[in-house]
């Protein structure tokens, strides 16, 4: 006894439901085989971890080189005093030499620019206008300036009272001590070697700048 | 004389049910069918939702603007991926780059540094977290392994951040520094 | 399907006439009878095993959780019985993860159905499982109405309503569960 559905030719519901089954179960047997489970079998998340460095220049209070002066008292505050200024029989400039280590940095390609304000050292508030022939009424005197390996000598000629500057690049990040050695030299003078001095205090202003390019 | 023979039918009908053409071997008042029903679940793993903000650890500017040296305080909040899964038993691993100055190209010179180190944890899936530092030249925590399906949230953290090359070395000047951190799930088949 | 056997016996019966007694006709009876047996038949379905396939999405909102699973169905062709008052029956068992390890939180590792035998009463056999996340919970099953005719047809089994305990992320692995579809007479309450 048999009467499969399948044979009847009647083109009804319950027929049409059963062949229309069989297809269904192919493409079930094809899609439980198949899916890509590889993909979804990992899954990852990735972060950004962001930041930034301005850039910055830092230069701390400066020290005296130990065994560096040479006629000079040392670093009072932010001022160095020459001990004795005048040769007290000749009046002519005595030699005073000191040399000051800056704990500096700049984490950036930059330049120093060491900048004297006076050109020299003169006297009082510069209001000295004697002309006192043979006298020496300004002092000259030379600061080098030593940064990462780098030297630059700024040299003042107290001829004529302005600000005189020089510089050095530094074409990396540099981190260190900046040398500041200031030499006046012995019988310094704006007049002749040796002149004798105007009575007066005698004063500068160095300045080291550490900057962008 | 008259013979009469009688004929006397005996007939016997015999009607019986199609037994014989059962397949079944037992004829019976109850007929039953078993089918099995199966299915299958691939294995998969999903690493889930970024929760409260974008994808980034923003750290900010790295260095005391003082001393030029790498800030001691340097954090970002925890990110944390919400609903994450394997169906079947999984590792986690962490991988992470350093933070390197992206616009310099050139070496660092002494005394500085182009790269910032770190360390990041991911926590929550397994008992001990997976972590990574990217100074180490070996990780062996930055993978582990559970042997359950697990659902639940993944806590990715930053710490232990340094200046590549030492803690003296300064990074030099950039705007931007970038590293990244990868969690990846992977399941076992 | 009845096949009759015609059994023909004649006697003949020959002999001297009795001189004194004679008849001209005579009749004997002879009763006829015939046995058929209760029988139910369910038709030989195209598959013995329904297979639902991948039964989770892999992307998307749903990832991990049950995918839109369409009804499957079977056809029991040229099912019958040649009685009176029957009743098909489905037995339903969910389909529960062939790995026997606990389902973790989060986790489900059982997929209920309802099973639909039909086209043998008014009323279709209907049974729905309710298993927990973890498969736990017995068969379920139900009988459609009495069927008061003798019957001849193809009974359709459907499943269908697939339901996830709590819609939780399922384990991944096989599944295996089942339904029987059973003809029997009407069950009678003894006396």
């Amino acid at each position: 006894m048999s009467r499969p559905a399948l044979s009847h030719m009647r083109k009804d519901r319950r027929t049409a439901a059963v062949r229309a089954l069989a297809c269904v179960a192919a493409l079930g047997a094809l899609a439980s085989g198949g899916v890509a489970a590889a993909d979804s079998a990992a899954a990852t998340r990735t972060m950004a971890v962001s930041g930034s460095t301005p850039e910055i220049c830092a230069l701390q209070p400066g020290a005296v080189q130990t065994g560096s002066l040479v006629n000079m008292t040392g670093l009072d505050g932010d001022t160095l005093r020459v001990a004795q200024f005048a040769d007290p029989r000749t009046l002519a400039v005595r030699a005073a030499d000191a040399t000051l280590s800056i704990s500096a940095v700049c984490n950036f390609p930059h330049k120093v620019r060491v900048q004297s304000e006076n050109n020299g050292m003169w006297p009082g508030d510069g209001s000295q206008k004697l002309d006192a022939n043979g006298f020496t009424s300004a002092v000259p005197y030379r600061a080098r300036v030593t940064w990462n390996g780098a030297s630059n000598t700024l040299e003042t000629d107290a001829r004529v009272r302005h600000q005189v500057e020089d510089e050095l690049s530094v074409n990396s990040p540099a981190v260190g001590n900046v040398e500041l050695h200031v030499e006046i030299a012995p019988g310094a003078s704006n007049s002749q070697a040796n002149a004798p001095l105007l009575a007066g205090t005698y004063t500068d202003t160095l300045r080291i700048f550490l900057e962008p390019l | 004389m008259i013979r009469k023979s009688s004929l006397a039918l005996a007939l016997a009908l015999l009607g019986s049910t199609a037994a014989q053409a059962q397949t079944e071997t037992a004829a019976s008042n109850t007929a039953s069918r078993a089918f099995q029903v199966t299915g299958n679940v691939p294995v998969i793993c999903a690493g889930g939702a970024l929760s409260g903000g974008d994808s980034t650890f923003a750290l900010g500017v790295l260095v005391n603007t003082t001393t030029g040296l790498l800030r001691t305080d340097l954090s970002a909040p925890d990110k944390v991926l919400t609903g994450a899964f394997c169906s079947a038993l999984s590792t986690i691993s962490v991988a992470a780059t350093r933070m390197t100055a992206q616009n310099v190209t050139t070496a660092a010179p002494a005394g500085f540094s182009n790269s910032v180190d770190f360390t990041a944890t991911a926590s929550g899936w397994t008992t001990t977290p997976a972590s990574v530092n990217t100074a180490a030249s070996t990780n062996p925590a930055a993978t582990q392994s559970r042997t359950t399906p697990f659902s639940g949230n993944i806590t990715v953290g930053l710490s232990n951040f340094a200046t590549t090359g030492g803690t003296t070395l300064r990074p030099v000047a950039d705007t931007s520094y970038l590293g990244s951190v990868t969690v990846t799930l992977t399941a076992a088949n | 399907m009845k096949t009759m056997s015609l059994i023909v016996a004649t006697a003949l019966l020959v002999g001297a006439a009795p001189a004194a007694l004679a008849q001209d006709s005579d009749s004997a009876k002879v009763s006829v009878t015939g046995q058929v047996a209760k029988l139910c038949v369910l038709g030989t379905p195209s598959n013995a095993v329904i297979d639902l396939g991948q039964m989770v999405d892999t992307s998307g909102a749903r990832v991990g959780k049950r995918a839109a699973i369409g009804n499957k169905s079977v056809t029991l062709p040229g099912s019958f019985c040649n009685f009176a008052n029957s009743v098909v029956t489905v037995n339903a068992t969910a389909l529960t993860a062939d790995d026997a390890t606990p389902a973790q939180s989060g986790f489900a590792r059982a997929v209920n159905f309802t099973a639909t035998a039909s086209n043998w009463a008014s009323t279709n056999a209907v049974a729905t499982t309710t298993v927990d996340r973890q498969g736990a919970g017995a068969a379920t099953t139900g009988s459609g109405s009495v069927q008061s005719l003798p019957k001849l047809a193809d009974i359709g089994l459907t499943l269908s309503g697939y339901d996830v305990p709590g819609d939780l992320l399922l384990v991944s692995g096989g599944y295996t569960g089942s339904v029987t579809v059973t003809l029997a007479p009407e069950a009678v309450p003894a006396p």
